[in-house]
């Protein structure tokens, strides 16, 4: 199984069209929430049963993106990688996914510390619901991303109250995130985005 | 949440290096600091006394109000390039830091789990 994240920055006249398009396509697709920083205005989610059919895909994908007159698309092609579900099967909750790119000087295990630590993050933070952290097979965009970080609430506030508010994510997750901490790693260019796909996604 | 988190930089200077990083820090580095919402609480010099051949250990500790000063100077000094550059330059003077984020222990029940 393989998944393919597009956030996709188009004009308002243009996304009704677009979201139908990526849903024609099998996409989970929704507008982007308010609060996001460099979300795009359309998120879509994809998931392919291996390799080759997203392959087989990519292109009417890239062309609906296209036709939507698109002004920039971030995206990130990534497996399974790490993930739980303690919500399995839920719609109505709200997802989030955050593209990074850690490419400042690290060793392979201080990188492998890094991961460890994320996925660490549900564990104190129940409000995260279903996760998956995933080094990326190919990207693009902004950055060539290297990680897709997502999750599933049961709702917003799960997103912007507890993830945002408790220490581990200030106090121990962060300090790979800010260039004022000698752990720094990940660029500070990120997508973090969210939106409400009305289906499930990650279980 | 109110609490009062403090962020500590604690630096180990190069070897007779202590006072020229502490007086680089007031003057470049402090300064934006407060403009972020960053209050100081102290600065420790370790050992008190000032070593020529041997390095000093610089504790210095600011406060913020609750995750949402926290992230308030986070978000703030991210994006400033002089605050990376700040540290870009005093990284002559220094030969190994870390930075620390945390409270009083009768907070951490209401921060973990507020």
């Amino acid at each position: 199984m393989v998944n393919l994240i597009c956030l996709v920055s188009a004009d308002e006249a243009a996304r009704a069209d677009l979201t139908a398009a990526l849903k024609a396509l099998n996409g989970a697709v929704a507008p982007v929430m308010e609060g996001n920083f460099n979300g795009g205005d359309v998120a879509a989610r994809f998931t392919f049963a291996d390799e080759a059919a997203y392959r087989a895909a990519r292109p009417a994908i890239d062309a609906a993106i296209a036709a939507a007159g698109a002004k920039q698309c971030n995206w990130a092609l990534f497996g399974n990688g790490q993930s739980a579900a303690s919500a399995p099967g839920l719609a109505d909750g709200v997802w989030r996914g955050l593209l990074l790119c850690a490419d400042r000087p690290q060793t392979a295990s201080r990188l492998a510390e890094f991961e460890a630590e994320m996925v660490l993050m549900p564990k104190y933070i129940p409000a995260i619901r279903n996760w998956r952290l995933a080094p990326t097979i190919e990207s693009g965009g902004d950055l060539p991303w290297t990680h897709v970080w997502e999750q599933e609430y049961a709702d917003i506030g799960g997103l912007m109250g507890p993830y945002m508010l408790h220490p581990y994510h200030w106090a121990v997750i962060d300090r790979w995130f800010d260039p004022e901490c000698p752990d720094w790693i990940v660029n500070t260019h990120l997508c973090h985005s969210f939106a409400a796909f009305g289906a499930p996604v990650l279980s | 949440m109110d609490q009062t988190i403090f962020i500590v930089d604690d630096i180990v200077a190069a070897p007779g290096r202590a006072r020229e990083l502490l007086e680089l820090y007031r003057t470049r580095y402090a300064p934006a600091a407060q403009a972020r919402g960053m209050v100081l609480d102290r600065e420790i010099v370790a050992p008190p006394m000032w070593l020529d051949e041997l390095s000093n250990r610089l504790l210095i500790t600011w406060t913020v109000t609750g995750p949402g000063g926290w992230w308030g100077q986070a978000a703030q000094s991210r994006y400033d390039p002089a605050v990376e550059a700040f540290w870009a330059e005093a990284a002559p003077l220094i030969a190994s830091r870390a930075r620390y984020f945390g409270s009083a222990e009768a907070d951490v029940e209401a921060l973990s789990h507020g």
